[in-house]
């Protein structure tokens, strides 16, 4: 595995997460909670104040899900890019690796889609989904 | 140690229960709105991620197969039609059961058949779709839509942020309970008044009365016997009024709960104000929010966002130096804003703190002694003495620095019965301090002026304000009274009312004559004043117990430029009115 929580650099990624979800950010932000090298600067529940916090927090990384309100991660990376060179990383369970939306946010500069971490809140699988979903952040970057 | 279910299993339960609500209302409300099939399908598919989350494999599936459904009317445009409605309502309340005998970790597992089933037919998987072309340029024409929509919504999002309020559902349930006990006991009240056994004891009364004009003999024992019934009797409605009172009480108190919101409510527009500023003064800020989940009542919240703005105008514009001085300074470049608030002693406490150039309070000094308002001889050591100094009007007012409209803020402050206080440093930032209650009443209220006098009059009577000739006021039956569209209103000066001095001032003089239209449940006046000033919210301060017992004065309040002024007591006003005629 390339990430190591006991990790205590100087330069930590900053990260932003953007989903509708208040749970699923909750999740996120608790696993991202255990790598030292990961500080979630914010969060955000659709693409437009994603864009507001990408101006204002100035994450390296944007982890973002795709089914949004107002405005849906898509049409959020399309003006992301022109404003940030954050790393985005897609967490959705809408995009199959092979589907077009998959193609079309890859397309669009996306670095990676991950499939949400189904189970990871369950008492048997939450530590290995969580350093799966952790793995996976660390391979886009 | 609790695992990351258990801790998270009420939001989980929370986020759940309210997206199941708001579909229910989407499917309700669906018909042919292209919008509600979007959020629809865009809720069934989160509801879908939490359940597969949490591993909870049943609801999960029939949600994935409502949002397939959707997917499907999505793309081609379709309605719902009564039938799926129904399923999609029934696979709402099948997984609500679910959820009620689920504990974290332990589901049900029997999937609802008969439902998937139903489901089936109208599925429609994303990759069928995908593989086609022609979906991509329909669904840019889409984008281009849901982003108009999507712009407006924020609009107006921001435009209602402080009008609607989100309301605790106890609170709502609290104050339905009280209210229906309020109209049981109005009922009880009701049945006492109307008791048969009141009628009987007032014929008896009325038929002793007879015989005592008869000069017949009467009978003691009786008459006492009636006394204590009619005793028994105001008891009793003594007893249901005390209780009715309590109840109302009650009520009262859960309405001002109701206008509680809590402070991130402006809190959280506050950093983009921020950036606005700090982007066009060219400066780099930081923004350190805490204690937005404070809660204070709704007005408070809009008397205290003007002060508070203006204290961050002041730090960015005035406080924080250029990034060029910063350097100079060797400070860091990102210059660092914190607003804390926190509740202590009852009362709210809201520091606006920079680490910008800070205030030298010897030149605050020397101002102070330059304009007369501190004598040259004044030997103060403290720098907190002297910066105070800033809140006072000649040295706030008409100075390009960053102690620009502080007068006003104490003002403002004031008026709710708060206090500012200021703390700085020369390089060292400035720290500012405001306190304020956390429970007032506000009520709006317009003010006038009637013989010199400044009064405020609570909106809530007030109809209409007119201004008549005095040719068009009639004398009927010795009462001065307006024609007001056909309904004749009786005319009293707010000043004779209150047995003012009657140095009024000639109103007599000027032609026309300002009347405010007031109403309450029984009554509708005219009252003449000289001069309307405006509208204005108002702090309600408890009145002296003195004063308490003036007819017609309802409570004293501080305008914003320390002046008390007089509040009417309207009912008050209308008995008088009734007395005077």
């Amino acid at each position: 595995m390339s990430n190591s929580p006991n990790q205590t650099q100087a330069d930590t990624m900053k990260v932003l997460i953007v989903d509708d979800s208040f749970l699923m950010r909750r999740i996120i932000r608790n696993i991202l909670e255990k790598d030292s090298s990961l500080e979630v600067v914010g969060e955000a529940s659709d693409g437009v104040i994603a864009l507001e916090k990408v101006a204002e927090l100035a994450p390296d990384i944007i982890l973002l899900d795709i089914e949004m309100p107002n405005m849906d991660g898509i049409e959020f990376l399309r003006r992301a890019k022109l404003v940030t060179s954050a790393k985005v990383i897609i967490i959705s369970s809408v995009a199959r690796i092979d589907s077009k939306e998959a193609r079309e946010v890859l397309e669009l500069g996306a670095a990676d889609i991950i499939p949400k971490p189904s189970g990871v809140l369950s008492i048997d699988f939450e530590e290995q989904k969580s350093l799966e979903l952790l793995d996976a952040i660390h391979k886009c970057l | 140690m609790s695992s990351m279910l258990e801790q998270l299993w009420p939001v989980f339960l929370a986020e759940v229960s309210e997206k199941l609500d708001t579909v229910e209302s989407l499917i309700i409300t669906a018909n042919n709105n292209p919008t509600n099939i979007d959020a629809l399908f865009r809720e069934f598919h989160t509801l879908k991620s939490s359940f597969s989350m949490v591993d909870f494999q049943m609801p999960m599936e029939l949600a994935h197969a409502c949002e397939d459904v959707l997917h499907g009317m999505r793309k081609t445009n379709g309605i719902p039609t009564e039938d799926i409605r129904k399923y999609l309502l029934e696979a709402i309340d099948w997984i609500k059961q679910q959820l009620a005998i689920a504990s974290p970790g332990q589901y049900p597992q029997q999937a609802n058949e008969t439902l998937l089933a139903q489901l089936a037919p109208f599925r429609v998987m994303e990759d069928e779709f995908s593989a086609e072309e022609p979906f991509q340029t329909q669904q840019t024409e889409l984008d281009e839509k849901e982003e108009l929509a999507a712009k407006k919504m924020a609009e107006e999002k921001e435009a209602l942020s402080v009008d609607t309020l989100r309301i605790n559902s106890n609170s709502l349930d609290n104050l339905v309970t009280n209210v229906s006990q309020l109209a049981l006991k109005e009922n009880a009240l009701s049945n006492t008044i109307h008791d048969e056994r009141i009628n009987q004891t007032l014929t008896q009364a009325r038929q002793q009365l007879q015989r005592l004009r008869a000069g017949e003999n009467v009978n003691t024992v009786a008459i006492s016997e009636l006394l204590q019934i009619f005793t028994q009797y105001r008891q009793e409605l003594t007893q249901a009024d005390v209780s009715i009172q309590a109840t109302i009480n009650n009520i009262q108190q859960e309405v001002m709960d109701l206008r509680v919101i809590p402070l991130s409510t402006i809190f959280n527009r506050l950093p983009r104000i921020i950036r606005q500023k700090a982007n066009a003064a060219g400066k780099q800020v930081q923004l350190i929010i805490e204690g937005g989940d404070i809660s204070i009542d709704k007005g408070m919240i809009e008397i205290i966002s003007e002060p508070l703005i203006h204290l961050l105008h002041n730090a960015v514009t005035h406080g924080i130096e250029t990034t060029e001085d910063r350097q100079a300074l060797g400070k860091p470049d990102m210059s660092r804003i914190s607003i804390l608030a926190s509740e202590k002693n009852n009362l709210l406490h809201i520091e606006v703190i920079d680490d910008g150039r800070g205030i030298d309070y010897l030149s605050i000094r020397e101002k102070a002694i330059l304009q007369g308002l501190a004598k040259e001889n004044d030997e103060h050591q403290e720098p907190e003495y002297w910066l105070n100094f800033l809140f006072l009007q000649g040295l706030s007012a008409g100075n390009a620095n960053r102690a620009t409209g502080l007068d006003i803020v104490r003002n403002q402050l004031s008026s709710i019965g708060g206090s500012i206080n200021i703390h700085s440093k020369p390089d060292n930032g400035t720290h500012f301090v405001m306190r304020m209650p956390v429970t007032v009443a506000i009520q709006s209220a317009i003010l006038v002026m009637a013989s010199t006098q400044t009064f405020a009059i609570p909106s809530r009577y007030l109809i209409e304000i007119i201004e008549v000739s005095h040719d068009n006021l009639q004398t009927m039956q010795n009462q001065l009274a307006v024609d007001l569209r056909g309904n004749m209103l009786p005319v009293y000066h707010l000043d004779k009312l209150l047995a003012l001095d009657k140095t009024r001032k000639n109103s007599e003089a000027s032609p026309m004559l300002m009347l405010l239209i007031l109403q309450n449940d029984n009554h509708c006046i005219a009252l003449a004043i000289d001069n309307v000033l405006g509208k204005q919210e108002f702090f309600l301060r408890d009145i002296h117990p003195d004063l308490r017992n003036i007819p017609g004065i309802g409570g004293i309040s501080l305008l914003g430029n320390s002046n008390a002024v007089i509040i009417l007591d309207c009912d008050n006003l209308f008995a008088l009115a009734k007395n005077h005629a």
